[in-house]
């Protein structure tokens, strides 16, 4: 599954170099004397083409440097556990907004020390609020950082 | 003189009781960080940048720095009590530091690296005293073309020297240029690759991304295992003393690793990390005993403990100098100053004489203040391991979440964060160096911007740049250094 990936990451990659070559196209150019915003992406853009392009041939061929020994994806519940954390995460950013630092930090706790192992839902609802309401406290009162109050509950 | 005259002014900024207890937290903080596998100093100061907008530049930049220098103090002691390198840099201490903690001599290892690390530091902080003034006096006579050679050499060098495929540290490079291509061109007002996104014109800005990378894609991979509590080896204060033969092997070793750390820190790339491995083969070259190395010697502890911590001061050196970084801790110190409003660069000492000299003060401060927390201390910053991956965390995320929104009170910095989060975890575990990709997003702006004042100069004729002789030298040394790696590739892989 690894190797798929790492293919899949170069794939990605010149993906984005070629998209963001297009862009800088589309951006004034200028000359070599007179440059403009356009022709440093473009640089950037054919360096970034290439490194992918050469990642990937040298994967299919199966070069050093391309394969490397990469690390192992985890697979059962290991795996079912990184995906809940990285989920947990795309939610909080969704719902940081409406619902505001406090609720969502709660609620983003509750699960990752769920997740990373801590047990009895009384510790975890403790360690969830524990952790939300004092870090409320230490930032939006001692260090005066403005928190998102949320818009469901303002 | 007037490094003399500098330095007693920076005591005098440095010695203030913000600044001490701001250089006593840095140090223990970065010697936490050190201890702790994982996140390492450039994840740290990306989680603490945000807490530093209370204090002044000179204080932040003090607390700063004392992360970068106490997280190689910190490494040293997991490497050798658990053979769990708390920090890269201390990859080479954990081979005879844990061989020696093995044999029953854990407090020896431990004070000679924690002794050697102090002589190095302190000797590397007198050499950035007397060397940063003239090479910022030397930068006053750049221009964009040396500017742009020397930012461009600085990205060839980390990512031909880091760790992994150069290949693929050329492709994170590009990305992190990719990624400082992204807001307003402040040449020409031109926005691009905003998508319409007004915050976006901004730019990029480099603590989500930072964090997103080291921060969350390090909880990322700590969540793929829960492991118990690690076996720690117990040290008394009593074992802490080396016997008169252990001192005497390691004085020599200090010394030299302190010159050896001091110039791989001068020189663009992973400074802190190659500096022990060079410092490690220096030694076992020149021992009377190599066959030692590898089952418990004590030089293979003090010379590459001391390398490392000389090597963060050499790396301050073009920091502080010419305002260039050369490695992601030293490109975080520097998004610190901009974030605070200062411009690092050749006239940094003259015009913030307070947080230049200020800075290096509390570095032989701050390595005073590390000796004593580390030797004491020791088994205190070891147990540190036993506190539960679930709450550290957890406090590392909301760090990193409140941290990445305060900055711009930026919802789309959180998004960020989440997005480099999970993009960290996937390169990381794809064997991709992200350092490269923190440094090209740092120094892409400037790149492209001395590049293009070049041109202007140049009136578009690349080989006017090439006559001018700094602008050749530096230009040859990184394609050289292309050249030689591939060469030696080539070999390895025939043989």
């Amino acid at each position: 599954m690894a190797a798929g990936i790492q293919k899949a990451c170069y794939i990605i990659f010149l993906v984005i170099g070629i998209l963001y070559l297009i862009g800088s196209l589309l951006l004034p150019m200028g000359t070599l004397a007179t440059p403009k915003g356009g022709l440093f992406p473009l640089i950037v853009a054919i360096f970034l083409v290439a490194m992918s392009i050469a990642l990937l041939a040298g994967f299919l061929k199966g070069t050093r440097g391309a394969v490397d020994a990469i690390e192992a994806f985890p697979t059962g519940k290991d795996r079912n556990r990184v995906l809940a954390v990285a989920s947990a995460l795309i939610l909080y950013s969704v719902f940081l907004k409406p619902l505001g630092y406090l609720l969502s930090t709660v609620a983003l706790m509750g699960v990752i020390v769920h997740l990373l192992g801590l047990r009895g839902w009384v510790k975890v609802a403790l360690a969830a609020i524990l952790t939300g309401v004092l870090s409320y406290y230490l930032f939006a009162f001692i260090l005066e950082v403005p928190l998102p109050r949320g818009e469901v509950f303002p | 003189m007037e490094a003399l005259q500098g330095i007693a002014n920076g005591f005098s900024v440095a010695l203030t009781g913000t600044n001490i207890l701001m250089c006593f937290l840095g140090c223990l903080l970065g010697t936490i960080v050190g201890v702790l596998p994982g996140l390492g100093p450039v994840g740290a100061m990306a989680l603490l940048i945000p807490s530093t907008y209370i204090l002044g530049p000179t204080s932040a930049m003090i607390m700063l720095s004392g992360i970068f220098y106490g997280a190689m103090y910190g490494g040293s002691t997991t490497s050798i009590l658990l053979n769990v390198p708390g920090e890269a840099a201390s990859v080479v201490t954990a081979i005879d530091g844990h061989q020696m903690a093995r044999k029953g001599r854990a407090g020896a290892a431990l004070t000679v690296a924690a002794v050697g690390s102090f002589v190095a530091g302190t000797l590397g902080t007198v050499a950035l005293m007397f060397f940063a003034p003239p090479l910022a006096a030397l930068a006053l006579s750049f221009g964009p073309p040396e500017y742009f050679s020397l930012a461009l050499l600085g990205l060839i060098f980390l990512s031909q020297l880091g760790e992994g495929s150069p290949l693929k540290s050329y492709l994170m490079a590009a990305f992190g240029l990719l990624l400082g291509t992204i807001g307003t061109d402040l040449m020409s007002g031109l926005t691009r690759f905003t998508f319409g996104n007004v915050e976006l014109s901004q730019g990029l800005e480099l603590v989500p991304v930072a964090m997103g990378l080291y921060g969350i894609g390090e909880v990322l991979l700590i969540a793929e295992r829960i492991t118990g509590f690690p076996q720690i080896i117990k040290v008394k204060m009593r074992e802490l003393f080396p016997t008169a033969t252990e001192w005497r092997r390691s004085t020599a070793p200090m010394v030299r690793g302190g010159f050896v750390g001091f110039i791989m820190g001068l020189i663009p790339g992973p400074a802190a990390i190659l500096s022990t491995f060079l410092a490690y083969a220096m030694e076992k070259r020149i021992s009377k005993h190599p066959e030692e190395f590898g089952k418990g010697a004590i030089e293979g502890v003090a010379g590459p403990e001391s390398a490392n911590n000389a090597a963060t001061a050499g790396s301050m050196v073009p920091l502080l100098a010419l305002g260039i970084p050369f490695a992601p801790p030293t490109a975080m110190l520097m998004s610190a100053l901009t974030i605070h409003g200062v411009q690092p660069g050749p006239l940094f000492m003259k015009q913030c004489p307070d947080i230049f000299w200020g800075v290096i003060a509390s570095m032989y401060i701050g390595n005073v203040v590390l000796l004593i927390l580390n030797l004491p201390l020791v088994s205190v910053f070891a147990s540190i391991m036993r506190i539960p991956q679930y709450l550290l965390m957890g406090i590392i995320l909301v760090l990193c979440l409140v941290g990445s929104f305060s900055i711009n009170n930026s919802f789309l910095d959180v998004y960020i964060l989440v997005a480099m989060g999970l993009v960290g975890y996937v390169l990381r575990k794809l064997k991709f160096d992200v350092a490269p990709l923190i440094l090209g997003l740092v120094l892409g702006p400037m790149i492209e911007k001395t590049f293009r004042q070049a041109l202007f100069m140049a009136r578009g004729d690349l080989w006017l740049l090439l006559q001018r002789p700094i602008t050749a030298v530096l230009l040859t040394s990184g394609l050289a250094v292309i050249l030689f790696s591939a060469y030696l590739r080539r070999r390895r892989s025939r043989k």
